[in-house]
């Protein structure tokens, strides 16, 4: 067993590294770095996770490897819609803020996409509500950080508590592999908070990064719960970490101090999924 | 007269080439799918699927035959099912047997060999995670019961087959969880 085979190194090591390298690059990139494109990275990070935990493939298309694809097209989306955001005349503000909306009600629709697998295999109602269910949560959820997207040091700590909080149920539900997922991208929202307090410099997260980190934490919950053992209730209770960072605003500390306190409020909301997921567990981890 | 003789031949052919072929059906609580895999380098850990279900077809006469397994992916055992989250709930979850997406593990036969009236190799395909490839199994033992008294023949026997669970799509784990996989299909059928 090399070291690249060690789940911590797959799951928070290599995502923490790489992308605290690409960050710092594109951070440092001229115009680009003052988009919010850098968290690109936290993506990078989790691709490179998922590599070398079980490979990337897209045939046959499983949940799983949807849950790749969507990240893919969304991370892509994000792109272009930040670089167009900071082409636009400067009073076209407005219309960006209402796309919050729009993401967030297609990234429900790509939720109930994933899991369409699993969803077909129940009936009528059941069918219905269990994707209404899945697409309310993936939208409410991207919905909450696109909230913070214009503060890049709270969507990075939302993204650090949102990927421990979703890594710790999914190992409490019996899957080791949305562990080192959930991990990866806390890991490396992790890094983009590290390369703004280190490198005194704001990178707000804009539709790149918040999605980046929103959606594959709701569809790692979700397949936790549709792929292993995760109790529903947990997926609301995940909700508390990005809704409880917002009542938080530490304005008169400076960037390290601020992330730290953010950090940790994001740790502490994120006790209360864990909690639940623990109790359903019985503290019994495979 | 000699044509409704022939017509009664052509009739009865038909019925004789199907009397041929012989139908057995699984007994449950005598059909399993062992598994056994490395591992970290350490050991040969052992499981079984519970709930196997399917039919074989044999003509002994004509040395053909067909074969249908399926495997109920939720039904994995591997001795650690007496707590929450076991390793169980582990192998049945996304990041093994994904037993929620794919509740069926199936193997159906293309081809028998033969070796005197017994069956020495079954090729066919086994369908798990969504993928289908071919894979041999090499029969190691067939025998049959004549029928006695109320109760009617019986054949069974034991298939094994080595596969790559990475061919499936299965990699999580690998190498400290080995990748190569011994199946073994151990089964007993009445016949129909």
């Amino acid at each position: 067993m090399s070291g690249l085979d060690h789940p911590a190194v797959q799951g928070g090591v290599v995502p923490l590294l790489l992308a605290l390298a690409i960050a710092a690059i594109m951070a440092a990139t001229g115009r680009v770095g003052r988009t919010p494109v850098a968290w690109v990275a936290v993506v990078a990070g989790y691709l490179a996770s998922t590599w070398l935990a079980a490979g990337i493939a897209f045939t046959p298309l499983t949940a799983g490897r949807k849950i790749v694809l969507v990240v893919l097209v969304a991370t892509i989306v994000g792109i272009a819609v930040d670089l167009a955001r900071d082409l636009a005349p400067a009073d076209s503000t407005a219309v960006w803020r209402r796309l919050d909306i729009p993401f967030a009600l297609i990234a429900g629709v790509a939720a109930a996409w994933t899991f369409l697998s699993i969803i077909r295999q129940r009936e009528g109602a059941q069918a219905a509500g269990l994707a209404i269910g899945l697409a309310v949560h993936a939208a409410t959820q991207c919905w909450l950080v696109m909230r913070s997207r214009h503060d890049g040091i709270r969507t990075g700590a939302i993204g650090v508590g949102l990927g421990v909080a979703t890594g710790v149920c999914a190992v409490l539900s019996a899957s080791v592999g949305f562990l080192m997922a959930g991990v990866a991208i806390g890991a490396g929202a992790g890094a983009l908070l590290l390369v703004q307090v280190l490198g005194r410099r704001h990178l707000p997260a804009g539709y790149t990064g918040s999605l980046a980190i929103a959606l594959p934490c709701a569809l790692f919950a979700q397949g936790s719960v549709l792929l292993a053992e995760m109790p529903w209730y947990v997926l609301p209770l995940l909700l508390v970490v990005p809704a409880g960072t917002a009542l938080v605003d530490p304005k008169r500390f400076r960037p390290m101090g601020r992330a730290s306190v953010l950090v940790g409020v994001t740790l502490v909301l994120a006790l209360v999924p864990i909690a639940a997921a623990w109790y359903a567990a019985r503290g019994s981890p495979p | 007269m000699k044509r409704i003789l022939a017509a009664f031949a052509c009739a009865a052919l038909p019925g004789a080439a199907l009397a041929a072929a012989e139908t057995f059906t699984f007994d449950p609580l005598h059909t399993f799918t062992y598994f056994t895999v490395e591992h970290f380098g350490l050991s040969n850990q052992f499981g079984r699927f519970n709930r196997n279900t399917g039919k074989v077809t044999l003509d002994r006469a004509a040395k053909t035959g067909t074969i249908e397994v399926t495997i109920d992916a939720a039904s994995i055992d591997t001795g650690d099912s007496g707590r929450t989250r076991s390793r169980d709930d582990v192998l049945r979850s996304g990041d093994f047997f994904n037993a929620a997406e794919f509740p069926r593990v199936t193997f159906k036969s293309t081809r028998f060999a033969f070796n005197g009236d017994a069956p020495s190799s079954i090729e066919g395909d086994l369908a798990l995670l969504g993928t289908t490839r071919p894979v041999t199994l090499a029969v190691e033992r067939f025998r049959c019961n004549p029928p006695q008294g109320t109760r009617k023949e019986r054949c069974g026997g034991n298939a094994t087959a080595r596969i790559k669970r990475s061919d499936y799509g299965m990699k999580y784990g690998i190498p400290s969880i080995g990748d190569e996989v011994t199946l073994m299909i151990v089964f007993e059928a009445d016949k129909d």
